[in-house]
Parts: C-alpha cells; structure tokens; sequence
C-alpha cells in the first residue's frame, strides 16, 4: 500500500479548510473526512483489523490487543503479570475469561452485559449509513476543550445516540462521546478522544485514545500497530470449545 | 510559468517549514485556554441545599429526577442512591420537573425557581430531553424567567400544558398558561390576566385532559419590597383544553386573594383542593371542592396551611386515596380525612418543604424536598432517610485559614454556617464538615490567633463569634448608642477582615464599623453610607397579603465592604441602593464615586468591591441591577481611586454580576462570578472567556485565592463549594505564551506520594464525597492548537538519564496538565496464583525523590522540561530512612526479576527439552531427564494451584514478593524484622540460583554435548538482560 507524505495530507487538510469556509452540510463533512483518513473504498474494503498497543488505566498500564472482524466480531486480551484476559464477541456470544475475577474458564456473558458489545461494529458506522439504517445530523457546532468542532448527531438504527465532534479545521474526528447503556452510570456520556492521526498504508488512523468520564481521564490506549485486513479466523472470536 | 512557481512557491514552504503555522491562530478566544485545568466540587451536601421539584418515573420509581432552587437538576436510576447531575450546561435554577410517564425519557424541565425568596434566581425557558436527560433542548418560552408547572396530557405526548409563573421584579406579558400541541415547537398563550399576574399552579383532570384549573398570582419584588395578592389573584377553570377559561369564585372569599395552590385528587375528579391566600386571616387556609370545582369551602386554617404562600403553596394528594392530601409548609403537614384534620409530620427531616412525591400505590413512601435536601419515607412520615448526596449547598460567602490543609469558611441559605477541609483522607466526605452558627449562614471568617474561634452571622446582621471547642457563640453585634438610628442590616450584611492587620474586623449595617477586640466593642468609622431613602424601608411592611418581615427586604444598606491590601487607611464601602463610597483616611471622610460611573444605572446593587493589589489606585467593582429587571452584568473598573471608570462588561459575558476577584500575582488574571458561572480574564478584563471546566451555570456569589496553595475557592449558591488549584498556570496565560505554538508552564512543587489505597471505608452508595486536590507531580504546557496529526507522547528521565516511562500527551488546545508517573515500571515478575504476590508485582516501587526531565515529542518537534519531586518535609520520615527503603525496595525489586528470569528460563529449557525428546528419539531418556529436573526446580519456586482465594499457598517466588510489596506499600524505614526476613529469603534465593548455575551449567553442558554429537540443535538459553528487553 502506498503512503502518504506529509506534504499530500497537508493539501488535502488545506483544501478542506477552503470548503469549510462554506456552509457545511453533513455529508461533505463525513465525505472530507473519508476523504482524508483513506479513501472511502478504502474504508469498505476494510473488514478486520488487529490493533497492538497498551492500556493505560489508574497509573497501571497492560499490553494490549483488540482485533475486530466485519461485521461486528471483537475480541481484546489484555495481560495483567501474566493473567491474561479476554473478552470477546463473536456476532452471537460474548464471553470472558479473567482470572482477577476468578474468571479462569470461558464464560458466556449476559444479554446485559454483551449490549455494548453487539453495537460494536467493525465497519465505520458513517459508511452508506443511509442503507443501515442510521441517520445522521449536523447538530450545530461545539467546542471541545478549546477546539470548534462540527457535532454530528448518529442515530443508529437500535435508536442508540453518539455525538462525533470533527474539527472544524480538518474535519477529523476528535472525540465521540457515546452513552453508558447499562449499570449505575446509564445514560451518562463517556467521551472518547482521538488524537495521534497517523499513515498506516493507505488510512490515517489514531494511535492514541482517551476516554473521560465526567472530565476525567478512565483509559488511555496507546496504539503500536495496526494490522489492516489482518487474517484472523472466526475462532479467535468464538467461545473456546 | 516563472510567476506561476514564484506566487506558490513561498506557500509550499511555508507548508512544509512551519506546519503547525498553518493553523496557529492569531487571537484565542479566552474559553479556548483553559484546556485541562479542571475545578473540584467538594459539597458539601450533608445539609444539601433547597429543592423546588421532584418527578419520578411511576412505572418505575427507582428513577428520580430532582429540581434544585439553585444547583440544576439531579437524576437517579437507583432509588436515590446515586444522584448525578444531567443540567449542568444551562441554567441552575429549577421551578419545574415533568416527566411524560408515557414516554419516561422524555422529561420537560421549566428553569426559574418559583418560591421567590429575596435570593431567588432566573430561568431562561422551558427544556426537554427525550433521552433521559442525556441532552436537552431549550423549546422556548426563553424570557419566561419562572415556570411552576408543566402537565403532559396523559392522552398526547404532544400537547403540553405549562404554567409560567413569569418576571418577578417587573411587568412583564411573558406569563399565563402556555399550551404546546407539537412538543415544544410553537406555544400558544391560553390564560394571561395582567402584567403583574403569572400561573402559579397548574392541575389537569384525570379523567379529561381539556379540563384544567389554573392558579394565578398577582406579586412583586422590589429592592426593597415584597407583594403577595392583587387583583389578578384567582383560580380559573378551563373545558375546552384552555380555549376558554371561567373565574372560578364560589365559596372563595370575596376579598383580594394571594398566591393560590390547586390540585385535584389524582383518583377522584371531583375533589379539588386549594390552598388560599386571602387577605382576611380568617379566611385564609385550605379550601376544598367536592364537585368538581363548581364551588368552594373553608376546611382547615392551621398555621401550616396559611404561612408565606409565596414560599409554600403546594398540594400533593395521594395518587390512590383521595382523602390524603399534604401541604408542604414551614412544616410539612398530612391529612388523611380531606384535609379536616392535620398532622405535622415532625421527624427530623429540614424546616421549609416545597415539594412532595407520592408513591402511586404506596402512600406510605413518598419523597419530600426541603430548604436542607432530598428526604423519604417508608412509613407514612415517621421516619425520614435525608440523601447525603445531592451538594447543593447554597452558599453566600467563603472564606479561607492557613492551616494544612487550608479551611474553607462560608454560610448558606438556610443552613447556617460551617467549617470543612480542602482536603481529607479518601476525599472530603460529612464527617469532615463541622458545624459553626444556625439560621441562614453568610460570612464566616477564623479568627487569626485562634483557629477555634470563628466570626460568623444569620440573616440581619445576627453576627457572633463562636468557640468551636466550647460550642458556644456570643452575640457581638453592635447596637445603637443614645441618639443614634436603628441600625440597618442587610439579609446579608457584610463581614470583612482586615487584610493588614489580623485584629481587625469590619461590619456593615448603614454604618461601618470596625473591631479590634474580637467583636467586644466596635468603633463606628463612617456616616450613613447608603441614601437612606425612607421609599426603600419598607421591611415591616412587606409581605403583601401576608406580612413577611424577615429582614429579607432589609435596604439602604451597606453590602460589600473592603480595605485596600495595600493602605489600611483605604476602605471601600458599596451599598445596596447605588452607593459606592471610599475613604482614604481610614474613615474621617467618605466620598460617593458612583456617580462617576458611566453606564451604571442608578440605584444599582453594589455586589462585591475588589481593592487592587498592585496598585492602591485601582478598584474593581460589580453592580446587581437584576431587581430592577436588568440582568446586564455591570463590571468596572477605576485606577485613579474611582474618578474614571471603564467597563469590563463584554457580550461574553451571561448574567449579573455578583463577585470579582483580581489576582495576587498577575494582574491581568481577573475572576467574575455571575448568576451563570465563573468568567475569567486574561488581560485585564478586555476579553472573557467562561470557565466551564466542571463548573456549572451556577450562581457564583463570591471567590477567595489562597494566597499560599494558590487555590481560587468558589462560593457557588446552589453547588456547594468549587475549587480551582491550577491558578499556577492561569497566572501563566500571558500574551507573550498565547503567541507561541507551545510554551512549558512552571510544575508545581510536588512531593513523593507513599501508597495511598484510598481511605474511604464501605459505606456503599449515597454519600456525596468531594475530591481531593491532585498532589501528582505534573508537567503544564500551553499548546495553541489540539494535537490532531503525527504522534505526540512524553518520555521521562531520572537523573541518570534513564527513561522511566513513557506515555500519551496531552493534546488539547489551550493548558494541558499531564500528571508525571510517581512509581517506577513493576518488575518482571514469575507468575503466580497467590494473591497478595501478584498485588505486589503489579505496582513498581515509589520513584526517589529528585529532578527528572520531560520531553514531549510532538510530530517532528521536541520539548524538554524540568521538574522536582521532593519529600514532604511534614513528613515523619528522615531522608535516610528513606534511602534504606529506597535500596531495600531496589533489592527487592532486583531479586524478583531475578525469579522471573531464573522461572521463565527454566521453563524455555524444559519446553525444549521436551520438545527435542519427541523429535530425537535417540536423545529422548537424555532430554526427559533434564526436562523433569528443570521442572521439579522451577516447580519449587512458584505456586500456581488453588482457587486464586483461599486456596493458596506460596513458594519462594511468593515471599519475595509479598515481601517486596510490603516494603514498596510504607515509604519509611524498613522494621529491623522486614530486613531479617529479606536476609533469610537471599539466603535461600542463593541456594535455589547455585542450583540453577547447575542446571543450566554442567548439566545443560551435558546434554547438548550429547545434542551437538547426535547433530541436533543444542538447547539455547536467553540471559537476564535479553529477558529483561523482551515483551
């Protein structure tokens, strides 16, 4: 796959500055952004991904893999000295295993516990999001810690909410900012940070990630590598036998 | 083709040279700096703060939504024993919480408190969510300022009816009853009397949604005045979904009438209750209709059911027993015959309800909220549970001592005054707060020998001094001499201390006083400082219908007071009828510059006075004109003694202003509290910039900087106290840095932290607990931009110039605080099942104090800095015992990788060997035989069974390190059995390495001796460094 210069992504960043001197609509917005992070056929023919990196969490940090499969298979293994933990979801079951928890076989998790998990979906949810169902709505403009930024309103289908915040200046997206969907936080926002956008072949991806709770920092992942397209049979992801 | 390279040439350099250029921004907006600096709240809420509204989900009473006077709406999923805050982005003050029980996501919320105390705040329209309070969207009625009610018709989500109660300081036509039939889109006005009259209570039938009552409410505030009643006053009854209305009169007196609270019995249509404010005492009382409305009667005058309406006209009946009807009061009351007969329901819970929720099958269980917070009941009000988790204390002043960690003094609405920590172990939680005074609390102030000792007051200028050890306080209000006026005290008088000498205490009434003794006697230094228009006292008079003299009306009176930080002799003095007077010769004369400032309307509330410290010249000072009807935030300031004035009032700028706070060390730095927030400047108050790093739209009534931790300290009137600790860096945020792409700020001195496991006990959910300062070391940096392309991460570097750790940077534009890692990497460690080993494995041993370089990589550029960790010289532990840790944790820490190496190793050699048995039959016997002595060795140091619990057991691996993790936990010297101990396990560390020397020695020689001649791959074996730089 060839890579981008420096120099290209700057243009392009340039070039949608002109435009976005324009009144915005929400679909040149999302185009722009297809536009600069990889292509949009790119982007559809991306169906799994394997991310390396590490976690960061209350001052411990973990190595980390997350690998995702079209249409919505995930798994990420975490190691904590040496216990290892999975969770995972095939497109039907989710299960773990964490020996924290004394966790040390597979076990399949709830209906509660899997919802997050079953939304997850591998391909970006603004691609012919028409056709899934989504909609989606420029919902004004808001400046996130001291960056304006184009709100994106998506509703998917399952009525589920989340807020992509663009930059205005390069109409990458910044941060998301999703809904806790379960437990006693239900409803509250979890706003999910990005930064670090960098070439990896043909896409611009971010390598690192924070997620806020109320302002305050929960998780940081710090991406080493992404493996695009990465082979990874359907049994990495399904409940061990 | 020439010109063409030429005109694109110096683009494409300037691209490529400086790309961050291309996006830096000349100006900033002052909101785009604050990036990371981040306010605490830190309650508290054990005596909470006024609620105005509660809703509950009925199909699903575990989710509550609570409306506060002042500290926004609250919602629980889980019966109360976890609120959260949902409003914070709009404004604080709540008149009505409504939820479509059809549709429980979709809430309406209407802004602007409706029990319209003195102290009462604005709204600014009606909201709605239909996502549980996730987001919310204003739907109008934007200059209602106060709405007291909002009905869903149960048959259409769509139509909604709302009660505005409207403007209370001026007329105003933005009041009745408003009706939606598209969910908020367009309203229509159904019901409006006058310009003085607004809806104070809307019921629907709960059989017919075209048939409503509405309550309406003829009232005035003035500066100076209270009026419940008039001719608009009445109850009005509609058929036709509000089309048409009809005065309803029958049975109700005939006289003018007050403020009046209706409601029909949820299970009986035709009984109506009304509670009626008329101007004959006996008239006044609770009302009922049994028909429907056709007519009233009289059924009950206790006192709770005629105190101040205007504060308390609220009915709730029982959703399932027409017969139960409360009426909240100074107490709160309950009838279970129609309200012939009531019982105060007297069970510890807060004086003043204002709201009640039943229980729609259980009439035993309802929740009330009061001037002190949320209470239940299980047990038809014998007993109340108070929720300790709603902070929505209402203070009016804070002050601040020198103790460590520093105290914060203040008052509140209704809930005295109090004492409480910036800080405590596992954050600020109830049992930190003490209690100082009773009645409505305002300035409180330690005394500056004693710090038992504390000046503090209730409402009218109630002032004491109080022993907190003793527990008693002695009234040290000043009285009037012979010949002297009756003093006048604001509701909320000024108390001041003197910034130049400790002794002195000043006090405000129309005159200024003074103190040197404690509050034993006081000196008078000045004339009446205030116009002293007889118009404007008119406090015994007040009330309208029923007489309300609380001191709350008290005027032409002196409101803020200040002595310049820089000459004694200095005092500026504003009052609360447009005075604003200065003194230059300690009160031998006074002059009244207001007059000299343009753009300020007469007659307008002196809110806070602001002495520079720079220069004595200078004077910052805020005017309230809101009981006039203006919320323009009046801000000036004067250098020349308050001859010249300018005004610091921008567009940025959202409600009346109520404090100012110039900085103790940039000048520039200006702070502006306002009904809607903290406003903050940079440059001297050209351009402001709202802080909304979590502090909410919330009153901010007054602020105090610590002027050693550097601390600015707000007194917000509905969310408690709220801390901001970075000043540092806003004392940063100079023109010179805002030119710049990035600019590394000073670091805060820090300390090595210890192991704090937190120390907080189990008391479960339901207490608010306020948070701590962060003590981390930490790096600051101003970027202009967000960091969005090309990595950008931290690395940091001991003295020795080795890399301790890496990790992400912060990447917001403006101010990014990155707290610098306070332990090193855990070591390798062997793996275990035992868990008190893995516990001590996963953290790395505290960092040793010392200076250590950060160097932020960002894209192509680098950054370096420099910071100090150093120990905490209160602490009890010598820097020697210190470095005796230091090198035993070293030890320690070096013998567990040790183990790890020695473990992992035996395990690659017994996999090989048990490998190259399959492979090579001939040498199988050979390998087998190694492979089972590597595995009985290396089974021996660690221990891998049991259930991870209570089934455990430990091998050497294992005591090393528990060991480790005990020595690593406790920043002090090692006890003489720790090192005993630790000797032992070397000991028998030796004798397991001797083995392994051998194993992987002579033996291992052996084998692949054997292994070379047979032609097979030898066995390899990794060394400690190679293990050491593996994953």
């Amino acid at each position: 796959m060839k890579r981008l210069s420096y120099l290209v992504i700057i243009l392009a960043l340039t070039c949608t500055g002109i435009s976005t001197a324009q009144a915005q609509k929400v679909d040149d917005i999302l185009t722009s952004y297809f536009e600069i992070t990889g292509g949009l056929s790119n982007w559809k023919n991306l169906k799994s991904m394997k991310m390396t990196g590490k976690m960061l969490q209350g001052g411990l940090e973990f190595p980390a893999t997350m690998s995702q499969k079209y249409p919505n298979k995930f798994r990420m293994d975490i190691d904590i000295q040496g216990k290892k933990i999975i969770q995972a979801y095939d497109g039907k079951e989710g299960w773990m295993i964490n020996p924290l928890a004394q966790i040390t076989e597979p076990k399949v998790l709830t209906a509660e516990e899997v919802k997050e998990m079953e939304d997850n979906q591998m391909e970006d949810e603004f691609i012919d999001y028409k056709s899934k169902g989504h909609a989606v709505a420029l919902d004004g403009e808001e400046n996130i810690e001291g960056t304006d930024c184009f709100k994106v309103k998506l509703t998917k289908k399952s009525g589920d909410i989340e807020y992509h915040f663009f930059d205005k200046d390069n109409n990458v997206p910044i941060m998301v900012r999703t809904f806790a969907k379960t437990g006693p936080t239900e409803g509250q926002p979890v706003e999910t940070f990005m930064s670090d956008y960098d070439a990896v072949g043909d896409f611009m991806l971010p390598f690192s990630m924070t997620t806020k709770f109320q302002g305050q920092t929960v998780m940081q992942i710090v991406v080493d590598s992404y493996d695009l397209n990465a082979t990874l049979d359907d049994s990495v992801f399904a409940l061990p036998k | 083709m020439k010109k063409l390279i030429s005109v694109w040439l110096p683009i494409l350099a300037a691209i490529v040279i400086s790309p961050f250029s291309l996006f830096a921004q000349s100006s900033i907006k002052t909101s785009d700096l604050f990036g990371d600096i981040r306010a605490r709240h830190i309650g508290p809420a054990l005596m909470s703060g006024r609620i105005s509204d509660i809703d509950v989900v009925n199909s699903k009473p575990e989710v509550i939504y609570v409306g506060a006077a002042g500290g926004g709406v609250w919602k629980s999923q889980s019966a109360g024993a976890l609120f959260t805050p949902v409003f914070d982005e709009h404004t604080q003050s709540i008149g009505k919480v409504t939820i479509d029980q059809n549709h429980p996501d979709t809430v309406w919320v209407g802004t602007g408190e409706t029990w319209v105390r003195n102290s009462v705040s604005v709204g600014d329209g009606i909201y709605k969510t239909t996502d549980g309070g996730s987001s919310w969207k204003n739907m109008g009625l934007k200059d209602s300022e106060r709405i007291s009610d909002i009905i869903v018709d149960p048959t259409n989500s769509n139509t909604v009816y709302v009660g505005v109660l409207g403007h209370l300081w001026n007329d105003h036509e933005e009041r009745g009853v408003y009706k939606t039939t598209d969910g908020g889109e367009t309203w229509e006005k159904l019901l409006y009397v006058n310009p003085q009259t607004g809806c104070a209570d809307l019921t629907m039938d709960p059989e017919d949604p075209n048939t409503l009552y509405a309550a309406m409410w003829d009232f005035r505030r003035t500066p100076y005045s209270f009026r419940s009643g008039g001719s608009g006053s009445g109850l009005h009854k509609t058929t036709d979904g509000g089309k048409t209305w009809t005065k309803v009169t029958q049975g109700l007196p005939k006289g003018t009438l007050g403020r009046l609270a209706v409601e029909i019995a949820p299970s009986n249509r035709n009984i109506i209750y009304l509670s009626v404010e008329a101007d004959k005492e006996e008239e006044k009382g609770l009302y009922r209709s049994d028909n429907a409305g056709e007519s009233f009667a009289l059924v009950n005058g206790d006192f709770n059911n005629k105190v101040r309406p205007f504060y308390f006209a609220r009915l709730t009946v029982s959703p399932s027993n027409e017969k139960i009807v409360y009426k909240c009061g100074l107490q709160l009351i309950m009838s279970e015959d129609s309200g012939a007969t009531f019982k105060i329901i007297d069970s510890g819970m807060h004086s003043d309800i204002h709201a009640v929720w039943i229980h729609p099958t259980d009439s035993k269980f309802n929740l009330a909220g009061t001037d002190g917070g949320l209470y239940r009941t299980l047990d038809n009000g014998n007993t109340y549970t108070m929720f300790m988790n709603l902070p929505l204390a209402q203070y009016y002043h804070v002050s601040v001592d020198m103790e460590e960690p520093f105290n914060i003094y203040g008052g509140l609405q209704d809930n005295g005054s109090w004492r409480g920590p910036s800080k405590s172990q596992g954050g600020i939680a109830s049992k930190d707060w003490q209690f100082v005074l009773g009645g409505d609390g305002f300035a409180a102030y330690v005394d500056s020998e004693d710090k038992n000792v504390v000046y503090a007051e209730a409402q009218g200028g109630e002032i004491s001094r109080v022993n907190l050890l003793s527990a008693d306080s002695k009234d040290i209000k000043p009285y009037p001499r012979v010949g002297e006026a009756e003093f006048r005290f604001n509701w909320n008088a000024p108390i001041h201390k003197s910034p130049s000498n400790p002794k002195r205490l000043y006090f405000g009434s129309q005159f200024l006083f003074m103190s040197e003794d404690k509050g034993e006697s006081w000196k008078r230094l000045s004339p009446d400082l205030t116009t002293n228009d007889p118009a404007r006292q008119q406090q015994k008079q007040s009330g309208g219908l029923s007489t309300d003299n609380s001191a709350a009306e008290n005027n032409t009176t002196i409101y803020a007071i200040a002595e310049s930080p820089l000459d004694e002799k200095l005092i500026w003095v504003g009052t609360d009828d447009g005075n604003l007077q200065v003194t230059t010769d300690g009160g031998t004369t006074w002059t009244n510059v207001s007059p000299n400032i343009s753009g300020l309307p007469a007659k307008s509330w002196c809110t806070s006075v602001e002495p520079g410290h720079f220069d004595k010249n200078t004077i910052y000072v805020t005017f309230d004109h809101h009981r006039m009807s203006d919320i323009q935030p009046y801000l000036f300031k004067s250098t020349d003694l308050g001859k010249t004035w300018v005004s610091l009032a921008t567009p940025d700028i959202s409600g009346y202003a109520l404090s100012v706070r110039e900085d103790l060390v940039n000048e520039n730095l200006v702070f502006l509290g306002t009904e809607f927030g903290l406003y903050i400047s940079v440059d001297g108050g050209s351009n402001w910039g709202r802080f909304s790093n979590n502090v909410p739209k919330v009153g901010v009534r007054d602020m105090v900087i610590h002027p050693r931790d550097n601390a600015l300290v707000l007194a917000t009137h509905g969310r408690g106290v709220i801390i901001i600790d970075d000043l540092p860096a806003l004392r940063a945020l100079t023109p010179e840095v805002m030119d710049k792409p990035f600019t590394f700020f000073d670091s805060p001195q820090a300390y090595t932290s210890g192991f704090d496991f937190g120390g907080g006990w189990f008391g479960g959910a339901g207490e608010f607990v306020g948070q701590n300062p962060n003590e981390a070391p930490r790096i600051i940096y101003f970027q202009q931009k967000r960091h969005v392309f090309g990595k950008m991460f931290i690395q940091v570097f001991d003295e020795a110039g080795n890399m301790i750790k890496e990790l992400p940077a912060g990447k917001s534009a403006g101010v990014n605080i990155v707290d610098m890692p306070t332990r090193m990497e855990k070591p390798k460690a062997a793996p275990t099942n035992n868990r008190m080993s893995l516990i001590g494995n996963v953290f790395g041993p505290d960092l040793p104090g010392g200076t250590y370089r950060a160097v932020v990589t960002k894209g192509k550029e680098t950054f370096e800095t420099t910071y100090t960790v150093g120990y905490d010289p209160k602490s009890p532990h010598s820097v020697e015992d210190r470095k005796l840790q230091e090198q035993t944790v070293r030890k320690l820490y070096d013998m567990t990788e040790q183990m790890a190496w020695v473990y992992d190793l035996s395990s690659k050699l017994q996999q090989q060997a048990e490998d190259l048995a399959m492979s090579q039959p001939k040498l199988a016997k050979k390998a087998t035989a190694y492979a089972r002595s590597v595995q009985a060795f290396k089974d021996n140091l660690v221990f891998l069974g049991g259930d991870f619990y209570v089934n455990e057991d430990e091998r050497l691996s294992e005591k090393i390190s528990q060991i480790y993790g005990t020595i690593t936990r406790y920043p002090g010297r090692p006890s003489q059995s720790h090192l005993d101990r630790i000797a032992t396990l070397e000991a028998d560390f030796k004798v397991e390495q001797l083995k392994f020397a051998a194993l992987t020695g002579e033996e291992l020689q052996k084998l692949n001796s054997a292994i070379e001649k047979a032609g097979a791959e030898a066995l390899k074996v990794q060394s400690f460094e190679a293990f050491k730089a593996s994953e």
